[in-house]
């Protein structure tokens, strides 16, 4: 151990040593959505068991997740949903179809995919109540 | 120091690694049925989902097997995966076996409160007898 000096008082970026690059700041995202994700599938569980309660208790729940404030949340849900399903496909691909010499074009490439994929499904889910409105 | 690190894991994680990517295509498979039903095949796509439709489609064979295979692929992928990330940050063994006991009792009680609601949800009898369409 001789040559090394350790500094007993180090400073919060020597601790802090994630080193932000592509590849780093995909794989942060896709554990902050992943925990996120998780989370909304045990509150997805409990919603439907609202079915055991009856109608009248499960169409007020749902009545209530199409208030424009949980409009916006699915919006987002969405958008975590497919940014945690492309970057998982291109995790899959380094891993088993040699996809780390070209990870980063991946990644800009699936983030295209998924914007384009974003859109639609917006357009897909709100395009019925436009619709309706204007009827 | 005489004591030799074993590299690149156990062979229950490596299989738990090749897991985590099968049930991550599972839950993409399954999640997107889901949607373009939800989006597309719903009654009143404009309006919230209704009680009646949901039993009616959980009362159909082929939506509960790909409604528990979702579950198992989600909760599943999930829960190693939140395994995954406080390994990273737990080094403690008793703080790992903490971890562990509480991830794997939420998940089993997730899986079966949803096999439950999915296995047991049946249309009320008035809408069996088909006097009211589903």
């Amino acid at each position: 151990m001789e040559g090394i000096k350790y500094k007993w008082t180090a400073s919060f970026s020597e601790h802090f040593r994630y080193k932000f690059h592509t590849g780093m700041v995909a794989w942060a995202i896709h554990r902050i959505t992943g925990i996120g994700l998780t989370i909304f599938i045990a509150i997805h569980i409990w919603s439907i068991s609202h079915l055991g309660s009856g109608p009248e208790s499960f169409n007020a729940t749902m009545a209530l997740y199409s208030t424009p404030l949980f409009k916006i949340g699915e919006v987002m849900l969405f958008a975590v949903i497919i940014f945690h399903a492309m970057n998982g496909l291109r995790i899959i691909w380094v891993d088993f179809f040699g996809g780390a010499k070209y990870h980063k074009k991946l990644f800009w490439a699936l983030m295209v995919a998924a914007m384009v994929l974003f859109i639609m499904g917006i357009v897909a889910t709100f395009l019925p109540m436009i619709n309706l409105i204007n009827l | 120091m005489n004591e030799t690190i074993k590299q690149g894991g156990s062979d229950s994680g490596h299989w738990l690694w090749f897991l985590q990517r099968i049930t991550g295509v599972g839950v993409l498979v399954t999640i997107s049925i889901h949607w373009v039903v939800q989006h597309f095949m719903s009654m009143s796509p404009a309006l919230p989902i209704t009680y009646e439709e949901v039993i009616y489609r959980l009362s159909q064979p082929e939506f509960r097997v790909l409604y528990a295979l979702f579950l198992v692929f989600a909760l599943f992928h999930g829960f190693h995966g939140l395994w995954m990330v406080g390994r990273d940050y737990l080094h403690a063994q008793w703080s790992r076996i903490g971890l562990a006991t509480i991830l794997i009792t939420a998940s089993t009680i997730l899986f079966v409160w949803g096999v439950t609601i999915v296995f047991t949800s049946y249309p009320p009898p008035i809408v069996q007898a088909g006097v009211i369409p589903p």
